[in-house]
C-alpha cells in the first residue's frame, strides 16, 4: 500500500486460485489478509505480496511477521 | 633454553588445535551446504530481460511447444486443471488452443515481468479462466493433489535440484495427472562450446564455464522414474538454427532468457575475447554465408500414479 492509498481496494486474490495455493516453503495452505494484501502462512509467520491479484510465492520475496503482529486471524 | 622450547611447542600445539578445530568447523560446514549450480536470482533478472526483449514470434520456442503440446491430443482424457510452469510461458498459453480441455490455466513463471507480459496475451481460443502466479520451481507452491496437468517448455534444465523439483511436481499432481516437459539437452550449443574454449585458451590463457551444463538424455528418464513417476517417455529432437553471426546467436539467447548462469561463472567478458569467439565459430562451424547452432531437446512426458 504506502504512498497509493487505492491500492489497498485493488488487494484482491480470485478465490479459484487461492485454494490451489500453499506455503512453498512449508506446503501449509494460505490465509489471505484483506487488510495487508498479502497472504500469510500462520505457523512459519511468513507473509507473500500480492500484486495485482498475482501472488509472490517466493521464499525470499517472504517477508517474516513481528511478534506482537497487527495481522492476526481474526 | 628450556623455557623457550616449552613456549614454541605451546605456540605449536596450539595451533594444531586450531588448524583442527577449523577443519572439523569446515567438514560440518561441507556436509550441511548445499552446492547451488545455478544463479536463481541471476536468471530471475535474466528472465525479465527476456520479457522486455523478447519478439512477438520465436521460431524455436514457438517449434518446441508446439511439438510438446501435440502430446495432449493424444490422450482421451481431459485435464481441467492445468500448470504452465516455467520457461516458454508465453507460447505454451498461445499454442494451447483448447488441446487438452483445459478449463484453468495457471500460469507460473519466476520473474514478474514475464508474468505481466503473459497477461497482456490474449490468444485466440484462449482457456475460460486464467490466473498467474509469481513462483519459483524449486518451491512450488501448489497443494497435493490439485493439479492435472504440468506443462514446462524449457524452464526445468535451470533447476538446481532436479530430483526435488521433479518430488514437488509429482506431490501436486492428482494421481493419473500428467507431466509434460521439454528441456535442453547436453548436445545443445555445442558448436558455441568449442568456440568459447578455443577463443578463451587463445586469449586469455585458461577456459571457465560459459556453456551451462545440461541433463544428458539417459539421465532424465532415470530421474523421472526415480521420482515416482510411471510410464515416462523420453525423446530428443535436434533443431538447428542458422544466424547470420554468433552476435546474433547470443542476442536470440539473451531473448529467450536462456544466458549462462552459473553461480561460479566469471563474470566479465573481454571485448577481444568475444570477437575471437565469433571468429572462432565461423571459421569452424560456419559455410560462408551464415552459422549453424545445435539445440537438442529433450521431451519427457510421465503419469503420476
Amino acid at each position: 500500500m504506502g504512498f497509493w492509498p487505492w491500492r489497498r481496494a485493488a488487494a484482491r486474490i480470485n478465490e479459484g486460485l487461492l485454494e490451489l495455493l500453499v506455503c512453498p516453503l512449508s506446503k501449509r495452505p494460505l490465509r489471505f489478509c484483506s487488510k495487508s494484501g498479502e497472504l500469510i502462512n500462520d505457523s512459519l509467520g511468513v507473509a507473500y505480496k500480492v500484486i495485482d491479484g498475482v501472488p509472490f510465492l517466493i521464499p525470499t520475496d517472504g517477508r517474516v511477521l513481528n511478534e506482537s503482529n497487527e495481522s492476526k486471524p481474526t | 633454553m628450556a623455557t623457550t622450547t616449552k613456549t614454541w611447542s605451546h605456540a605449536l600445539s596450539r595451533s594444531a588445535s586450531l588448524k583442527n578445530s577449523y577443519l572439523r568447523k569446515r567438514e560440518f560446514h561441507e556436509a550441511t551446504e548445499k552446492v547451488d549450480i545455478f544463479d536463481r536470482m541471476y536468471k530471475r533478472k535474466q528472465r525479465d530481460r527476456a520479457a522486455w526483449l523478447m519478439g512477438a514470434e520465436d521460431s524455436l520456442l514457438d517449434v518446441v511447444t508446439e511439438n510438446l503440446l501435440d502430446r495432449l491430443e493424444d490422450c482421451k482424457r481431459t485435464f481441467p486443471t492445468a500448470l504452465n510452469m516455467g520457461g516458454a510461458v508465453m507460447q505454451v498459453k498461445k499454442l494451447l488452443k483448447g488441446r487438452g480441455g483445459v478449463q484453468k490455466l495457471i500460469t507460473m513463471d519466476m520473474s514478474h515481468d514475464m508474468i505481466k507480459k503473459s497477461m497482456e496475451l490474449v490468444p485466440l481460443n484462449s482457456t475460460p479462466e486464467n490466473h498467474y502466479v509469481v513462483g519459483d520451481e524449486e518451491f512450488l507452491p501448489f497443494k497435493e493433489g490439485s493439479l492435472d496437468l504440468i506443462i514446462s517448455a524449457l524452464g526445468i534444465h535451470w533447476v538446481n535440484d532436479l530430483p526435488s523439483a521433479l518430488m514437488q511436481c509429482r506431490m501436486a499432481l492428482k494421481p493419473d495427472g500428467m507431466f509434460l516437459a521439454a528441456m535442453l539437452g547436453g548436445e545443445t550449443l555445442r558448436e558455441l562450446r568449442i568456440a568459447c574454449t578455443v577463443a578463451q585458451l587463445e586469449r586469455e590463457g585458461g577456459i571457465s564455464a560459459r556453456v551451462s551444463p545440461l541433463v544428458q538424455v539417459q539421465d532424465a528418464g532415470n530421474l523421472l522414474t526415480a521420482s515416482g513417476f510411471a510410464l515416462p517417455t523420453v525423446d530428443t529432437d535436434k533443431y538447428t538454427m542458422r544466424y547470420p553471426s554468433a552476435l546474433e546467436l547470443i542476442e536470440h539467447l539473451r531473448s529467450m532468457g536462456e544466458c549462462n548462469a552459473i553461480s561460479q561463472r566469471v563474470k566479465s567478458l573481454r571485448k577481444e575475447t568475444a570477437l575471437a569467439t565469433a571468429a572462432a565459430y565461423e571459421a569452424m562451424f560456419g559455410d560462408g554465408d551464415g552459422i549453424s547452432a545445435t539445440f537438442q531437446v529433450c521431451s519427457t512426458c510421465a503419469v503420476c500414479t
